[in-house]
């Protein structure tokens, strides 16, 4: 088959009325997510994940995707609006959004959020059809030593870009390789750090620890805070930009989508980073720079269309090779595994509709959010004054439904409750998340790698250094190790000698 | 903050002393077939070194405590956090005796009153609602087994 006919069969899976309910289902409740503050795209993913375990792989993938891309949607919208990100990719968006909402252009602020998103998704959608299989191919000539130089690439940057401290980013990477290793291990049914508890022989519950990291944690954090509900009261009209808006945004637009989509294909990069850099990057060719953060339509185009561009990328790794570069695809990653499905090289071959079916969904959703999220931005400033009073205990609720579901244990609600604890405690003492989660999903597959690669090579570790591949990646992790106290020390002295 | 930081870095050691500890009952095995305390026993004496260099990092370049721990709380409502977790936890353990109904019903209570619901008789109805929405739904539409408890006797 080529390119067109998986096109084809892709849209074909997409369309069916299953698939379709679930991507209208994913990208409606991902931007309602998205649309309260205090809840990111990670949480609402985490939240979501265990309804994805009564439904079809297919669906339940198209529909966390559309969870993900649904989220970083609605996140402009409470930066526009509340002057509160909706989630830390909309950050910059508050910038120039919120000041244009207070000058009585909300709507265009909203509409070209919407546009650019909608741009970047389609760009984006296509640049996946059209990368992921000549990935695939790539990926089909790696063996066991590839993956384990590969996975632990992906890690060592993820870790790199997740945080001020490379220590600290490491541990956590590592806590989460431990955490991982709990239960029977994978060849000799050995009971392995259970301290003598049944309930740990199953492992640790993927759900309760990342619903306690990422949805307990966020709501404890906000609840110990006094947070002001102030919201814009002004009518929003006019949500079609005009020719002047379009003219000024075209160009942050078209960079914003190249710029994201490629910075998301890199591991660890997520879509933080390239929000800040679209807006740097917009500031820095503007011929009027010093109007930046005083309500300018450029400032609210850059960024919107990049992170929605990034969202997009961050899928061609995981599909393609397994990989997950950020902690929301390390927990799709986690629910193709708890489905039976391995994502990697092979995904395309064993499973061509997940595959196709999801990149062919991505187009589709992106539709429905732009027809979804024009007319329905009224009904989500209403959805924006539902006071934290109700709105935290519900999410509570919700993440104990969620932990209790998988296996109707109550001991998963108290793992739920200690991650939840231990999240909190990391928010405080700025220890990141991401790395932990990544390291707990990614830690059986590269243990089992590395075991078989040792025993390809009878105990010879040079099997890493003789395969050129697997080298390389090798090679470039520890650049990266290397390369990042040297940075710091660079900074420092760069710090010392400008004061 | 700093203060903090170095404790967070003894337990994490201390953590990494556990691995090493539980994972050094199991068989290492060999290089080239490696056993299954091989991965959590090299991955425990790794953490451990670097909560060891996170731990020392920190004392060698130790100038005071300029941001004390408890300014990480200052003007915050810090009590709900150790409170709401309480409450997970007494939920947790109530949960098959008192039935689904019953403990989200107190749970809510609690959340809705206790954190700035006006009037006793709203939170005490609007979790009753919840309780029993929420049973409909994940019970009914989504088919998760929810617990009734002593409902059922």
């Amino acid at each position: 088959m080529d390119i067109t006919q998986h096109i084809i069969y892709g849209f074909s899976v997409a369309v069916s009325p299953e698939n379709f309910f679930f991507c209208f289902l994913g990208v409606f409740l991902g931007t309602l997510i998205g649309v309260l503050p205090g809840l990111g795209p990670a949480a609402s993913v985490a939240l979501l994940l265990p309804v994805t375990f009564k439904i079809p792989p297919t669906s339940a993938i198209i529909m966390l995707a559309g969870i993900y891309y649904g989220a970083m949607y609605g996140g402009s919208t409470t930066s526009i609006l509340v002057n509160i990100p909706g989630e830390a990719a909309s950050v910059v968006t508050c910038f120039d959004g919120y000041q244009m909402a207070k000058q009585g252009r909300a709507g265009p602020a909203l509409g070209i959020s919407a546009f650019g998103s909608f741009i970047a998704g389609t760009f984006g959608t296509i640049m996946i059809m059209l990368i992921a299989p000549l990935l695939v191919l790539v990926g089909l000539k790696f063996g066991p030593p590839e993956l384990v130089g590969l996975i632990f690439l992906g890690l060592i940057m993820v870790v790199f870009f997740s945080g001020e401290s490379l220590l600290k980013g490491l541990m956590m990477a590592i806590i989460g390789l431990i955490l991982g290793t709990v239960g029977l291990d994978p060849i000799y049914g050995t009971q392995r750090l259970t301290f003598g508890s049944t309930t740990l022989m199953g492992g640790v519950e993927i759900i309760s620890v990342v619903m306690g990291l990422f949805g307990i944690s966020e709501v404890l954090v906000n609840m110990e805070q006094i947070l002001k509900q102030d919201i814009y009261k002004g009518r929003i009209k006019g949500l079609l930009p005009n020719k002047k808006d379009w003219k000024d945004s075209a160009l942050p637009i078209t960079r914003g989508t190249f710029l994201g989509f490629f910075l998301g294909l890199i591991p660890g990069v997520g879509t933080i980073i390239p929000t800040f850099m679209s807006y740097a990057m917009e500031k820095k060719l503007s011929k009027h720079p010093e109007r930046f953060g005083t309500g300018i339509i450029e400032g609210v185009a850059g960024p919107e269309t990049t992170n929605n561009a990034a969202s997009s990328g961050c899928f061609v790794p995981l599909l393609t090779l397994g990989l997950p570069t950020n902690v929301i695809m390390a927990m799709m990653l986690g629910a193709l595994m708890i489905h039976g499905v391995q994502p990697g090289p092979l995904l395309v071959k064993q499973h061509p509709d997940v595959f196709w079916g999801v990149i062919a969904s991505m187009y589709i959703g992106n539709i429905m959010l732009l027809i979804l999220n024009l007319p329905l931005i009224r009904i989500w400033v209403t959805i924006l004054k539902i006071p934290y009073v109700i709105l935290f205990p519900l999410i509570i609720l919700f993440c104990i439904i969620g932990s209790y579901s998988v296996n109707q244990n109550y001991l998963d609600i108290i793992t739920l409750m200690i991650f939840g604890g231990v999240g909190y405690l990391m928010r405080k003492l700025k220890y990141e998340g991401g790395p932990m989660v990544l390291g707990f999903i990614l830690g059986p597959m590269i243990e089992e790698k590395l075991r078989q690669s040792l025993l390809i090579s009878k105990g010879d570790f040079s099997i890493f250094m003789s395969r050129p591949i697997a080298l390389g990646f090798l090679l470039v992790a520890m650049v990266l190790l290397i390369s990042s106290p040297l940075i710091a020390l660079l900074k420092k002295r760069y710090k010392g000698m400008m004061e | 903050m700093r203060r903090l930081q170095l404790i967070s870095g003894i337990i994490i050691m201390a953590f990494a002393a556990l691995i090493c500890f539980d994972s050094s009952k199991l068989t290492f095995g060999t290089p080239g077939r490696p056993g299954p305390g091989f991965f959590p026993l090299g991955l425990g004496v790794i953490l451990f070194f670097l909560a060891l260099a996170f731990t020392l990092k920190i004392i060698l370049k130790w100038e005071g405590d300029s941001n004390p721990a408890w300014t990480l709380w200052t003007g915050l409502r810090w009590k709900q956090v150790p409170y709401t977790l309480a409450a997970l936890l007494g939920y947790a353990l109530l949960l098959n005796w008192l039935g689904y109904l019953v403990c989200t019903w107190i749970l809510m209570t609690y959340f809705f009153w206790g954190k700035g619901a006006k009037r006793r008789g709203i939170a005490i109805i609007g979790a009753m609602i919840v309780s029993i929405i929420s049973y409909m739904v994940f019970r009914g539409l989504l088919k998760v087994r929810l617990p009734l408890g002593f409902i059922v006797l």
